[in-house]
C-alpha cells in the first residue's frame, strides 16, 4: 500500500497537504505488469491516471500489423512519474498505448473521474494537481518536439574516438558533455559508443557521428562546447556543423 | 474594456460567474492589428493568453527555409471567442508559434498570465475551470506533434530502416 510520502514525491503532486495526499491517496489502486503488458491502447478509453512506482513504462504509437518496439517509443516513463493525464481532460482517450519495458513494473492507478470529483470537491487540490500537470506535459512537449524535427530513431550512432591520444587531448570531456546532453534529451534509442584513433591524432578529440543513409561525418578538435553544439543541432536537428568538420 | 457578453461566450470562460469574469477583465487590455501584424513571435516569451474578440488570429511557423517544422500543417486560424497562447502555462514559457492579424481588422484581448495566476491563488475554482481548458488544448495540440512523429518515424519503420 503505498503512503503520502509516496505521493509527496510525484511532482504532480506537489504542494498538496497531507489532508489532500491521503484524500488522492483514497482513489488509488497498485497494480503489477510483466515486461510486454499493454496497460492501454492509444484511442481507448481514458480511465485512470498513472504514476510509476518501479520500473519503466514507455508510451509508444502503434502500427497497424506490426509488433511494438521500442523504435515506436515516444517517451520513457520512470519512478514517481505520472502518465494518463488524458484522463483527466476531454475527450478523455490515450493518444499513446502504453508497455511495460522492464522485467517488472508497478503501476499505482487513479481513477480518472474520482480524481475531477475531488477537483470539484477541493478546487485548491484541482487547480495545484492541473498546474502542476501543464508543468509535466511542458516537458514532454518540448521532448516530442524536438523528436520531430529530429532523425528518425534508431539509426544514429555518435562515436567519441577514445585512444590514449584522444583521451591527452581532451576526449573524455566530450564524452561527459556527450551524455549530459544525450539525457537532457531524453532520446535514448541513439547509439553512443568510444573506438581507438582514427589515425589523425593532431585533430584529436574526433566524433563520428553516423546517420543511417548518410555519409559519416568527422568532427575533429572536439571540446565539450562544440559536442554540445554538434549533438544539438547535428543529431538532433540535422544540421552538419561544417566549421567542425575534418576535412580529409 | 473587453465587452462582457463575448466574454461569456468564450468557450474557456463558460463556466465561469459575472464575477469572476469581471477580474479577468480586469487584467486584461484590448488591442488591434491589421491583417499581416505579429502579435508575436515563436520562442519568444510568453506571459500572456489571447482572446480574438473580432476578426481572426493566423498561428504559423516561421522558420528559416529548409529548417522542419515539428507539424507539418500547424497553420490554424483562430476565430472569435477563441483563446490561444497557452504555452504561457507550460515551460519553457515561450510561445509555439507565430501569431499574425489575419483579417483586415483584428481585435484581441492580451490578458496578463501572471495577474490570471494571482487570481487563481484566490479562486481556485476558476484555477480549476481555466486549467482544465487549457489542458485540453495542450492535448489538441499534443496530440498534433504525436501523430507528426509517429508518422515521420512510421514510415521509416514500414520502409525498413
Amino acid at each position: 500500500m503505498i503512503g503520502n510520502d509516496f505521493l509527496q514525491s510525484v511532482g504532480i503532486f506537489n504542494g498538496l497537504d497531507e489532508n489532500q495526499l491521503s484524500t488522492v491517496r483514497n482513489c488509488c489502486r497498485e497494480e503489477q505488469h510483466k515486461a510486454g503488458t499493454k496497460l492501454f491502447g492509444e484511442g481507448e478509453q481514458a480511465a485512470h491516471l498513472y504514476i510509476v512506482k518501479t520500473g519503466q513504462v514507455d508510451l509508444r504509437f502503434d502500427l497497424p500489423g506490426r509488433p511494438t518496439s521500442e523504435k515506436n517509443t515516444i517517451s520513457s516513463i520512470q519512478e514517481f512519474k505520472a502518465f494518463g493525464w488524458s484522463s483527466l481532460v476531454a475527450p478523455y482517450k490515450y493518444s499513446l498505448s502504453a508497455y511495460c519495458t522492464t522485467p517488472t513494473c508497478e503501476v499505482v492507478k487513479i481513477d480518472g473521474q474520482s480524481l475531477n470529483r475531488l477537483f470539484k470537491e477541493d478546487n485548491r487540490l484541482g487547480y495545484l494537481v492541473l498546474s502542476n500537470m501543464a508543468r509535466v506535459i511542458g516537458k514532454r512537449f518540448q521532448k516530442i518536439e524536438k523528436l520531430a524535427t529530429a532523425a528518425p530513431v534508431s539509426i544514429v550512432k555518435v562515436i567519441v574516438h577514445l585512444a590514449t591520444c584522444g583521451i591527452v587531448a581532451g576526449a573524455r570531456d566530450v564524452m561527459d558533455a556527450l551524455m549530459d546532453e544525450m539525457n537532457r534529451s531524453g532520446r535514448s534509442d541513439i547509439k553512443v559508443e568510444s573506438s581507438g584513433c582514427l589515425g589523425k591524432c593532431p585533430t584529436e578529440p574526433n566524433v563520428t557521428i553516423e546517420i543511417e543513409g548518410e555519409n559519416p561525418v568527422v568532427y575533429q578538435k572536439m571540446d565539450s562546447d562544440k559536442m554540445r553544439q554538434v549533438f544539438n543541432q547535428h543529431v538532433l536537428d540535422g544540421q552538419i556543423q561544417t566549421e567542425f568538420v575534418l576535412n580529409e | 474594456m473587453i465587452d462582457m457578453e463575448i466574454m461569456k461566450t468564450v468557450e474557456a470562460l463558460k463556466g465561469l460567474t459575472d464575477d469572476q469574469l469581471m477580474a479577468i477583465q480586469k487584467c486584461s487590455e484590448e488591442l488591434e492589428f491589421s491583417r499581416g501584424d505579429r502579435l508575436f513571435a515563436e520562442g519568444e516569451a510568453s506571459a500572456h493568453l489571447w482572446i480574438v474578440l473580432e476578426g481572426e488570429v493566423e498561428l504559423r511557423y516561421d522558420r528559416p527555409e529548409g529548417q522542419p517544422n515539428p507539424i507539418e500543417d500547424p497553420i490554424s486560424f483562430i476565430s472569435k471567442a477563441e483563446l490561444f497562447g497557452w504555452s504561457s502555462f507550460m515551460p519553457p514559457f515561450e510561445y509555439k508559434l507565430s501569431a499574425y492579424g489575419a483579417s483586415q481588422k483584428c481585435v484581441v484581448a492580451k490578458i496578463e498570465k501572471e495577474s490570471l495566476v494571482d487570481l487563481f491563488e484566490t479562486d481556485a475554482g476558476m484555477g480549476v475551470e481555466l486549467m482544465s481548458h487549457i489542458l485540453r488544448v495542450i492535448g489538441i495540440h499534443f496530440y498534433q506533434f504525436r501523430s507528426g512523429v509517429a508518422k515521420r518515424w512510421g514510415h521509416d519503420i514500414m520502409s525498413g530502416w
